[in-house]
């Protein structure tokens, strides 16, 4: 059976097929579209994926949960700490064990600083596929100060994997928090810059608007989540509708638009960028002092300088580095809300020290899954525009 | 039955009900399917788990259908109720060769159409080559691949 969304199908008429992909740039990886065209105008769609496919799912089965930490950053390689975060959750709720306060107020800031990085990447190259070239130049201008941050936290710029069970591995520098507040004191400047260039330029909203429409019915049948789905009114944010980490505790709005159109998508995620940074501001006002791992031989690595002096801490951390930490048996589901929606990790522990199956629900495969809907009926130049709205990330599509 | 670490409500439902349950779910306004996925216990003759998860936006509940089927056996698709559902159960059928009926274009998706086996059962080699350091220490003893039969690199 076939489930129409969108616009409604044209007649099939001496139609041709065009490869859209693998290799096309504004494909955003590789992404093969094969589009049945009637002229200029889209007759269908049909996906192709798994060009990027690299078993990362298998492999977490042979490793460690701890080993398993640095190949999530792989998958949705535009915002690493998403999956990061959500893997050592859903590993944690195994253990049945909280990382400390400080902890997870860091984790969070991070992941909020993630989440503008990718945005901030979707802005830039979605605006370069509809050719305003300009705007890809301040966003990764932009982009580069996050990393920088990332650099200094962690000595890595973008797989960061600053993670661990219980915690974090260490505690963030006073020159990350300091260069983090003067960063969001200079953000908004640069923001309306983006405002300036995008927001009211005609040739933009006509290239946006009313294109790629999805009904918020047809968003969730399919499963999209994320800005994608707000854009078509729903309030889902994993954030405030499944609460994780310090969440709860921090003020921010759910962004929502009502068109569903690409335009809406822009705008849902250019006012997310305010809210985390919202968020991020927060964090560094009310940032707890205290542990930054929890106590637990178990599962959590002992302090550093423990290991020097105490045998048993010794034992652990060689325990820990080499069989690695063994979660009782069980399955457990975590979810965070990354840039681009619900990213889900199930991770079934059958009781030894590599995990039975270790799976994560990617956001793009659902958006991406939607696709055809949105670009039938529309032309060939708008479905690029639709494909960079959705903003997809193939490494997470095919993992 | 498996134990649950995450809280989530959870079914666990005959194969051949599979289907009535996740509709008496979409009919109790559980809109979203988060995600259908499996697991792979090769020691059991009913050896896939697997798992559906579901999301009703209006109080954000969630609740958890858990299935067993054996090798061969095949579940009905869940695609008439969810359109998303068409993607995982062909990742499903990709990767653990799970047959669904009623599926209207069950083929493979993320592995190449010529693939035999299926990867993300347990009894499936990682592949790679396996490196023999030696007893001397030496790295530049590689060790020949073996693969099971049937089994492809």
């Amino acid at each position: 059976m076939t489930h129409e969304i969108g616009a409604a199908t044209l007649p099939a008429h001496e139609t041709m097929l065009l490869n859209m992909g693998p290799q096309h740039p504004s494909t955003h990886g590789v992404l093969r579209l094969m589009l049945e065209l009637d002229g200029e105008v889209v007759v269908d769609a049909h996906p192709d994926i798994g060009f990027l496919h690299t078993g990362i799912e298998k492999s977490c089965e042979y490793r460690t949960y701890h080993q398993a930490i640095t190949l999530t950053d792989r998958i949705d390689y535009l915002s690493p700490y998403s999956n990061n975060l959500a893997y050592v959750l859903a590993v944690e709720k195994l253990f049945g064990i909280v990382a400390p306060g400080r902890a997870r107020w860091l984790r969070v800031l991070i992941a909020e600083l993630n989440r503008i990085a990718s945005h901030l990447i979707w802005l830039g190259t979605m605006a370069i596929d509809l050719a305003a070239s300009s705007m890809l130049i301040y966003a990764f201008r932009e982009r580069e100060g996050i990393l920088r941050l990332m650099e200094e936290l962690s000595g890595v710029r973008m797989m960061t994997s600053f993670i661990r069970i219980g915690g974090l591995p260490a505690d963030a520098t006073p020159a990350f928090l300091d260069g983090t507040a003067r960063y969001l004191d200079e953000f908004p400047a640069h923001l309306q810059e983006y405002d300036d260039l995008l927001r009211e330029n005609p040739i933009f909203k006509a290239r946006t608007q009313g294109i790629g429409k999805i009904l918020p019915a047809d968003a969730i049948a399919y499963g999209m989540t994320g800005p994608n789905l707000r854009a078509c009114g729903v309030p889902y944010d994993v954030r405030r509708a499944l609460p994780y980490e310090i969440y709860p505790e921090l003020a921010f709005d759910v962004i929502t638009e009502t068109a569903g159109d690409a335009y809406a998508r822009y705008l849902v995620r250019r006012r997310e960028m305010d809210e985390s940074a919202r968020i991020c501001r927060q964090i560094l006002a009310r940032l707890p002092e205290g542990a930054i791992r929890i106590d637990d031989p178990t599962a959590a690595f002992p302090k550093r300088d423990l290991i020097h002096t105490s045998m048993e801490s010794l034992i652990h951390h060689y325990k820990l580095a080499t069989d690695g930490p063994i979660p009782p048996p069980g399955e457990s589901y975590a979810a965070v809300e990354s840039p681009r929606g619900e990213f889900g990790v199930f991770v079934v522990s059958n009781g030894t020290n590599l995990p039975q199956r270790v799976r994560f629900r990617a956001p793009s495969f659902a958006s991406l899954q939607a696709l055809p809907g949105m670009v039938r009926g529309g032309m060939v130049a708008d479905c690029v525009a639709t494909l960079a709205s959705i903003d997809f990330v193939l490494g997470e599509v095919d993992r | 039955m498996i134990h649950v670490a995450d809280g989530i409500p959870t079914a666990f439902v005959e194969a051949s009900e599979a289907h009535d349950a996740v509709a008496r779910a979409h009919a109790a306004g559980h809109g979203l399917l988060v995600d259908l996925t499996a697991f792979d216990t090769p020691e059991r003759e009913d050896r896939f788990d697997v798992v559906y998860v579901l999301h009703r936006l209006a109080d954000h509940a969630r609740l958890r259908v858990q299935v067993r089927v054996g090798e061969g056996v095949a579940l009905a698709s869940v695609t008439d109720l969810y359109p998303a559902a068409n993607w995982y159960e062909r990742e499903l059928y990709d990767l653990f060769g799970i047959p669904f009926s009623g599926h209207p274009d069950l083929r493979r998706i993320l592995m190449p159409d010529d693939w035999v086996g299926h990867p993300l059962r347990r009894d499936h080699p990682l592949g790679g080559e396996v490196v023999d350091y030696g007893a001397a220490g030496r790295r530049d003893t590689v060790a020949p691949l073996v693969f099971p039969e049937g089994t492809s690199r």
